[in-house]
This record gives C-alpha cells, structure tokens and sequence, in this order.
C-alpha cells in the first residue's frame, strides 16, 4: 500500500463519484454553487476518514454478522457530531447545506469504504483511503458546482463574473446536475479508455 | 408445510443460533452504541449552549430589523404556524406586534419574522432559516430588497397574493415556490395578528 497508488485511485481509477458511480444524491443536489460543494465536500472527506479509522480499529471485533449495523452506527454518529460542530461554529455552511449534512449518514461512498476497504485493511492504509476518496469526490463536486455556479448564476464563488440575468437557471436546477454530472463521467470514461489503449500499445 | 420449507432454506448457510454467540453479538453492538451515544452526549453539551446563543442572536437580530423597538414581551398565542409572537413595545407604549412564523418554500420549511404596526401594516420581513435552493430561492430569501416589497401592505384588500390580484406581491421569476412560500408566511402573520387584536379589544 503506497499513499500515491491510493491519491490515484482515489482521484482517477477508482474515483468514488465518477468511477464507483456512489454518493450521487448528495451530488446532484448541493453542487449549485462553490462554497457549499467544498463544504459538502471537506464534511464527507473527515466522517469518511473519521469513521474507517475506527472501523478499521474495530475489524477484529466486530463480528460479521452485525457488521453494517454497526458501520451505521459509527458513520452516524461522526455524522451527527460534525452537523453539531458544523451548527455551532460554521453557521453559515451549516445553513447553506441544511438536510444535506445529516443525509451523509446515508451517502454511500462512507458506507461502502468501510465495507470494502477501512473492515480489510489496517489503520493507516483505511485513513490514508478516507482522504484520497475524500479529495476524490470533493473535487468533482468542485468541478461540478464550478459549472454549474458560473453557467447558472454567472459567479465564481460568489464573484460575479457576468450578469445573472444572463445566466441559464436550468443549470442551477436539478436537470443541469443530471447534464453536467453526465458530461463529466462520458469525459472520464474517455480518459480511462484513452489511457487504457496507451498502455496496450 | 414447514418441512417443505426448512428443506428449501437448507443449502443456504445455517445460522449459528448458540445463545453464547447471539449474546455476544447484542452485546457488541450495545458496546459500539453506548461508546458512540457518550461521545454524542459530550459533544452535544459543548455545542447545545452556543448553537442556542447563535439562535437567540438570530431571533433578537431579526425582530429589531423589522420593528425597532425598546422591548419585545411575549404574548401567548394558538395561532396555526405561528411559533411566537411578542409584542413590541417603545417609550411604554405598543407600536405594533413581531411575529415569528412557519412556513413552507421550495426546499422545505422555512422560519420567518414579520413586524406589524397597530394598523395591521406590514413593517418588515425577514427570513431567519431556509433551506432554499442556492441562486434561485435564495433571491427572494436572502435580498433584503425583494423582503422589504411586503413593507406597508396590509389584509385591507384581501390576502396578499403572488404576481395577481389587487393585493399583489412581486415575486422573483423562476423562484415562485418561494415567492408564494414568504407570502403565505406574511398572510399568516397578518391574520393571527388581527385575531389577537380582535381578542383584546
């Protein structure tokens, strides 16, 4: 296990919006503009760096038969306590993403790293994969509400770089995620296919 | 009948029903339950008190801005929606009534503060918490100038309505949901005010 294999992986190969196709609710539905993908975005990567340390702490101990009962558990509970950090000292973004953070509990890319990677793994190989999915998909969101801020409303962040009136509202509404995120993954499948002949060349 | 069916289940993997092993298995999930239930009671009680000024700060910050004045006392109130009402009261006399109403937008529930004057006219509106989506509802939401259009109507022609009749609001195009969602909060407020009134005098 090497840091740089999973940074790729987690960025690329294996990147959990675009490749592993998890975590699609929440991503559609916040990227409207930069600030609450990058929230969004920084939330899920520490509750999923958060929740497979511990998981992969308690691989031994948790016996198989209650394993996602208990994987529910611990993710819940990061959850929860983010959404009250997030409340009491970033009111702001907590406003913004609203249901969004408590829905975590149920984004999939938490629960399927801790199925898949954090119960196999030792602790540093599960955390170093929490970050690298974690940039993984806060970049695409990044990406994602980057477009859809600036074709939508006209901003960058929140700076105005055209009129709004000019900008395209069905992309800050849930059709332009559907287009952009669709846009996106035709654009990886691409690369990958791309780079994939390279190698076979 | 059940012979049939025991057969059927038979080749799957039989469940291990030694009471040691289920006993185990309740005790590890209560084990992993209570862990994560005191960590979230220990971070609920460093959050819970600031998360609670934060509100108050809001609540105090919103009715100043749609009806200064010197002191707000609460007075009791059965009103559908209505969550509070207080009366606002300067240089010891009333000038009007603050009203904290529940309405519904786009994105869900919304919480707003409407200020009204003895003459049953509007003197502000402000809306404390949204979840409206970004760079659409949050127009009407967030523009303090959009808000500020309620200011001076009144129920004397009816209720308000949205973009129609002769009591009409101007709403945001391509946010109607929450245009008419404030405007029904506004109506709320009027009503329960003028009932109140009706019950004092």
């Amino acid at each position: 296990m090497n840091f740089g294999k999973q940074l790729k992986e987690g960025l690329l190969t294996q990147n959990p919006v675009l490749v592993q196709l998890l975590g699609m609710c929440s991503t559609l539905a916040i990227t409207t503009s930069i600030s609450n993908g990058l929230g969004m975005g920084v939330s899920v990567m520490i509750i999923l760096t958060c929740s497979n340390i511990v998981i992969s702490l308690l691989r031994k101990i948790i016996p198989d038969q209650i394993r996602i009962a208990a994987y529910i558990v611990v993710i819940a509970g990061f959850v929860t306590m983010v959404d009250l950090l997030l409340q009491a000292y970033f009111q702001d973004i907590a406003e913004s993403l609203g249901v969004f953070i408590p829905l975590i509990v149920v984004n999939c890319i938490i629960l399927a790293r801790a199925e898949s990677f954090a119960s196999k793994n030792k602790v540093l190989p599960a955390a170093v994969d929490g970050i690298c999915q974690g940039i993984g998909y806060t970049l695409v969101l990044l990406v994602m509400s980057a477009i859809r801020e600036f074709l939508g409303s006209g901003s960058l962040a929140g700076y105005q770089i055209f009129p709004s009136e000019y900008g395209a509202l069905m992309m800050a509404l849930p059709v332009g995620g559907f287009l952009t995120l669709g846009c996106l993954i035709a654009l990886m499948q691409w690369a990958q296919d791309k780079a994939a002949n390279k190698e076979g060349k | 009948m059940s012979k049939e069916k025991t057969a059927a289940v038979q080749p799957k993997a039989k469940v291990e029903l030694d009471p040691r092993f289920t006993a185990k298995l309740t005790l590890t999930l209560l084990g992993i339950c209570a862990v994560v239930a005191l960590l979230l009671g220990v971070v609920n009680s460093v959050t819970e008190p600031i998360i609670e000024e934060i509100q108050a700060e809001k609540t105090a910050a919103a009715m100043s801005q749609v009806l200064p004045a010197d002191e707000y006392q609460k007075v009791e109130t059965t009103y559908p929606n209505v969550t509070a009402m207080n009366k606002a009261v300067s240089g010891g006399e009333q000038i009007g009534y603050v009203v904290e109403v529940a309405t519904n937008g786009f994105g869900g529930a919304m919480s707003m503060v409407v200020g009204v004057d003895m003459d049953g006219a509007v003197t502000g509106v402000s809306v404390t918490d949204n979840s409206e989506t970004a760079n659409i509802g949050t127009k009407v939401v967030n523009d303090q100038t959009v808000l500020d259009r309620f200011i001076g109507m009144s129920h004397a022609d009816g209720e308000i309505t949205v973009n129609s009749g002769t009591n009409r609001f101007d709403g945001v195009s391509g946010a109607t949901v929450s245009s008419k969602g404030v405007t029904a909060g506004v109506n709320t407020a009027l009503a329960a005010v003028a009932e109140q009134k009706g019950g004092e005098a």
